[in-house]
């Protein structure tokens, strides 16, 4: 276990997403209420400096972590705790550029709110906004200049550069390149990466794109259908992928270079976060499924010899 | 996968197409030659605006308003694709040539069954379709419990399944050619390989050509056979899957490469500089040139034509320069 | 030292010339691109005209309006009165001129409260839905479920004619629209991505509402807003004409019009007139309104 307190740290953090029908759905068709458990009991922690990767396919919930995260939904059950604090105290840089800025503002404006929150005096903002764009790899020149007049790389430029002004300790990204092309992919990539090599800020990063995750994070966590699976120093968890989810998503990568043919089929789709089976998640598409799986939820095992490689699997529990 | 038999099966020669907008032409495709033999997997890569999705679409004659075929030849199976009209084009598209696009959920149309969906598609055909015609394309494509999803609205199917219902009803005229526009850049990837399996199953027991757009290397690389990378409305470079991307000649295609994380701790991303090509300008030389590395002036006053390599074919004025070769061999171990 | 801080000064005004070469610039493209449009342009010359005119009747009107002289009844057009005299002996143009000021206000103030009562509304519903939403939005389909002229004909019959009056029978509908174009924008909007962002960022609900969303649903209202005061100035026509909108001693289109109407066959001048510059100047402003559209609308915008 940990001795120092890591920068945020979730302990069962839950969030649910309830839908009302209709009164006429419910009369006429007896629709019920629905409870959608997007995140349902997540353990994480997230050090300094340190990038926590998390993966999953949609609607695992790994978006709505992130935004729990940063206090965009207040958690159903549980805590986020931001060095022991509950305030969040994130940033966060989202997939879509076209969407994350608002096309009626300049950059200038942009970046004005964030540094007006963080009590930056308007006579220093200008200085600031430049200082922040040069960072980002734009010029003094975009600074009057409206979303619509950049790229897709560029906006996301923008989008950094708006977090980065609230000099904060930790910035959740949710699928920040999934959007760009192939070859603006690797800038915004590096760009992170540099800064967090310069000023030691900590990210969450959520991607479906494995490769992505593998290059850029430090520690890895498997998500499905709002629970962690499988957690793991990023080596350790792409050598020695330990849940039968985990082994399935990392055999399907399209991977540069190989045939493709050995690879473990995974049956079905992912089931709906609405009433999720009772037992494990996965067992419904789990090819070592076992009796055990379907009564109880499995417990986290760490992998012996593996320190820091936990894994939720009956499997490994009756190994062990 | 299958072996690609000799008879060609598309062929596309010097194609132009022009977007007219109010704010000039973009020349979105500027002299594409691409050829497709019976049972070959071809790939079409390239970033966004980069001309593959205007070409594929160029060969059903799908171009959108204010898209504009301005010059070339496209002959599907022996016929001339350009001279075709009315029922003409009615049999090539969805009859010898059936199209799969990104999107299931906006191409199945959300207010009909998926069985009458299937059923009007071999009617405009004058196929048969009764019901165990359907039920036997529903299994091909790997649905299961097929007669009940024949009643289901695209909604109740998984995007997935909505996916194999496209590919079902593309197969349904038995084409000679499927064009694949990112058929899995919406899925998830464990569902994206059940996909690419299916495809190329098809492909092996059907010898279906197959033209696969996409913006991902990987995919491309574990799927086709041939790629072809395009580049600003042209083909940079073409050949064996294999040799282009474990030994890429042009700086471009080399460039796309070292943009791609690739599962080794410790190997730094190296981006290309600045932006795609903007097409709504001209491009006198190498649209590539201000991103490129190996430039000389030169590569801004002719543009290359495509050269013979030996294995593939390379549009780059640095190819055949002594130290380019020494480049080359430096990037050789690529990517394996 | 003192180098240092000139040279800064010298970089922030080469900085600020650009800023204000680039505002300029896209100014200038807004408005050249409204000027492409040529029935806008006609549209808006029109508009100027008549405002000016209505602005400058006093001064350009060659009568006073409610000078009658009953040796002049029904003059016809061109001689002594432009556009003859009415059976009053009143100057016919005259009166255009100052029911123009009439039409004008009744369409700009009637829009303005609209506007501003419902986009109000719609924004706070759009934002928090709940049973504000709920309530506004089954009020604003009650109200739609009557025909806006039997309205606004109950509501005159209960206030009584007279300016104001007319304007608060006008209102008294009018915001439905803009509410829940205000709304369904909202709705759109705010799920967006630069949302979130600005809550993030710790923006409180009124600078969202204010700040980020307002000016990216703020260009519809404007748009439907110049085509309503169209449709307000034929109400307020359609009002008088019935006798109970404005006083039947202040000059507007609409009374003329029933005025004249009377005397169609023998002096056809009464009615033709002011019919022809009410239709002139609603098809203008809706010509202005549609040009607006496609100048503002940020989708159809490229750079």
């Amino acid at each position: 276990m940990k001795e120092r307190t890591p920068l945020v740290k979730t302990i069962g953090l839950k969030r649910y997403f309830y839908s009302r029908p209709g009164f006429l759905a419910r009369c006429l068709l007896g629709e019920k209420e629905r409870t959608t458990k997007a995140v349902d009991g997540v353990d994480i922690y997230i050090e300094e400096g340190e990038t926590l990767g998390l993966v999953g396919e949609s609607g695992c919930g790994k978006s709505t972590l992130g935004r729990v995260i940063v206090g965009l939904y207040a958690p159903t059950a549980g805590q986020v705790l931001y060095e022991g604090k509950t305030e969040p105290n994130g940033q966060m840089i989202f997939q879509n550029p076209y969407a994350s800025l608002n096309p009626r503002h300049t950059v200038r404006q942009i970046l004005g709110v964030s540094l007006e929150k963080r009590g930056v005096p308007l006579e220093e903002r200008e200085d600031e906004s430049v200082k922040l764009l040069e960072r980002v790899g734009l010029t003094p020149l975009h600074l009057d200049q409206y979303p619509r007049q950049f790229s897709g790389g560029q906006r996301q430029r923008i989008g950094v550069a708006r977090a980065l002004a609230m000099r904060p300790r930790l910035i959740v990204a949710d699928e920040p390149v999934s959007a760009l092309d192939v070859s603006v992919q690797a800038q915004i990539l590096n760009l992170l990466e540099g800064l967090q090599a310069e000023t030691g800020v900590s990210f969450l990063l959520i991607s479906h794109d494995l490769a992505v995750v593998h290059h850029a994070s430090h520690r890895v966590a498997v998500m499905y259908l709002g629970k962690i699976v499988e957690t793991a120093p990023t080596e350790s968890l792409f050598e020695n992928p330990s849940h039968p989810y985990t082994q399935a998503l990392l055999s399907a990568i399209p991977r540069l270079g190989a045939t493709g043919e050995s690879r473990i089929r995974l049956q079905g789709t992912v089931p709906s976060a609405v009433d999720p089976p009772p037992g494990c998640r996965f067992q419904t598409r789990c090819a070592h499924k076992m009796d055990i799986c379907a009564e109880m939820e499995p417990l986290p095992v760490e992998i012996r010899g593996d320190p820091g490689h936990v894994v939720w699997c009956h499997l490994r529990a009756s190994k062990s | 996968m299958a072996a690609p038999g000799d008879k060609e099966v598309l062929s596309i020669k010097g194609l132009q197409v022009c977007y007219r907008t109010d704010r000039g032409p973009v020349r979105a495709v500027r002299g594409v030659d691409l050829s497709v033999r019976e049972g070959e997997i071809v790939g079409l890569v390239g970033e966004s605006g980069c001309g593959k999705s205007a070409t594929l679409l160029s060969v059903m004659r799908l171009l959108p308003f204010p898209g504009e075929i301005v010059a070339g030849s496209i002959e599907v199976d022996g016929t001339d694709v350009l001279a075709l009209n009315g029922k003409g084009l009615q049999a090539l598209r969805g009859g010898t040539v059936a199209m799969v696009f990104q999107d299931p959920m906006s191409t199945l149309n959300p207010a009909h069954q998926i069985g009458a969906q299937m059923k009007e598609a071999l009617r405009v055909h004058g196929l048969p379709s009764t019901r165990s015609v359907l039920v036997d394309l529903l299994k091909e494509v790997g649905i299961p419990s097929p007669e009940t999803v024949l009643g289901y609205y695209p909604h109740q199917l998984s995007g997935g399944m909505q996916q194999r219902v496209m590919i079902a009803i593309s197969l349904s005229c038995r084409p000679k050619l499927i064009l694949a526009d990112e058929p899995t850049t919406a899925l998830d990837v464990t569902i994206e390989a059940q996909i690419l399996d299916l495809l190329r199953q098809i492909n092996r027991d059907r010898g279906t050509a197959i033209v696969l757009v996409t913006h991902n290397l990987a995919v491309a690389s574990q799927f086709c056979h041939r790629i072809a990378v395009m580049y600003a409305g042209q083909i940079v470079e073409e050949g064996s899957v294999k040799d282009v991307l474990s030994r890429p000649l042009h700086p471009y295609t080399r460039g796309l490469i070292g943009c791609i994380p690739r599962f080794r701790k410790g190997v730094p991303l190296t981006p290309i500089r600045g932006q795609v090509a903007d097409l709504s300008e001209n491009h006198e030389g190498c649209a590539f040139y201000p991103r490129c590395d190996k430039a000389v002036p030169g590569c801004l006053e002719t543009l290359e034509s495509l050269l013979d390599a030996g294995d593939r074919m390379v549009r780059c004025h640095r190819y055949g320069v002594p130290e380019y070769g020494d480049v080359a061999a430096a990037q050789d171990s690529g990517c394996s | 030292m003192i180098r240092g801080e000139s040279t800064q000064a010298s970089v922030r005004r080469r900085l600020m010339r650009l800023r204000l070469r680039l505002w300029a610039e896209s100014a200038g493209a807004t408005l050249k691109r409204l000027g492409r449009n040529k029935s806008a342009v006609a549209g808006a010359v029109v508009v100027t005209a008549i405002v000016l005119a209505a602005v400058l009747a006093p001064l350009i009107s060659p009568y006073s309006p409610d000078k009658m002289n009953l040796n002049d009844r029904f003059s016809p057009p061109g001689g002594e009165y432009v556009l003859g005299a009415d059976h009053l002996g009143r100057d016919v143009l005259t009166r255009i001129l100052h029911g123009a000021r009439v039409s004008i206000l009744v369409g700009l103030i009637t829009v303005a409260i609209s506007i501003f009562t419902g986009g109000v509304l719609g924004v706070l519903a759009g934002y928090y839905g709940g049973t504000l939403d709920t309530f506004m939005s089954r009020l604003t389909e009650v109200l739609l479920a009557f025909p806006y002229l039997i309205f606004a004909i109950g509501a005159m019959a209960m206030l009584g004619p007279g300016f104001w009056n007319l304007v608060w029978a006008l209102c008294f509908k009018g915001w439905v629209e803009f509410f829940r174009l205000a709304r369904a924008g909202v709705l759109a909007e705010k799920t967006k991505e630069y949302v979130e962002a600005a809550k993030v960022l710790g923006r409180s609900d009124l600078e969202i509402m204010g700040f980020e969303i307002l000016p990216n649903i703020v260009n519809p209202l404007l748009v439907v807003g110049t085509l309503r005061m169209g449709t307000m100035m034929v109400m307020e026509a359609s009002l008088s004409f019935l006798g109970i909108g404005i006083p039947p001693r202040i000059p507007t289109w609409g009374s003329m019009i029933q005025d004249g109407y009377r005397f169609i066959l023998n002096a056809w001048w009464l009615s033709t007139f002011p019919g022809i510059i009410l239709v002139a100047l609603v098809l203008s402003v809706n010509l202005v309104g549609e040009g607006l559209r496609e100048v503002l609308d940020p989708d159809l915008q490229t750079f």
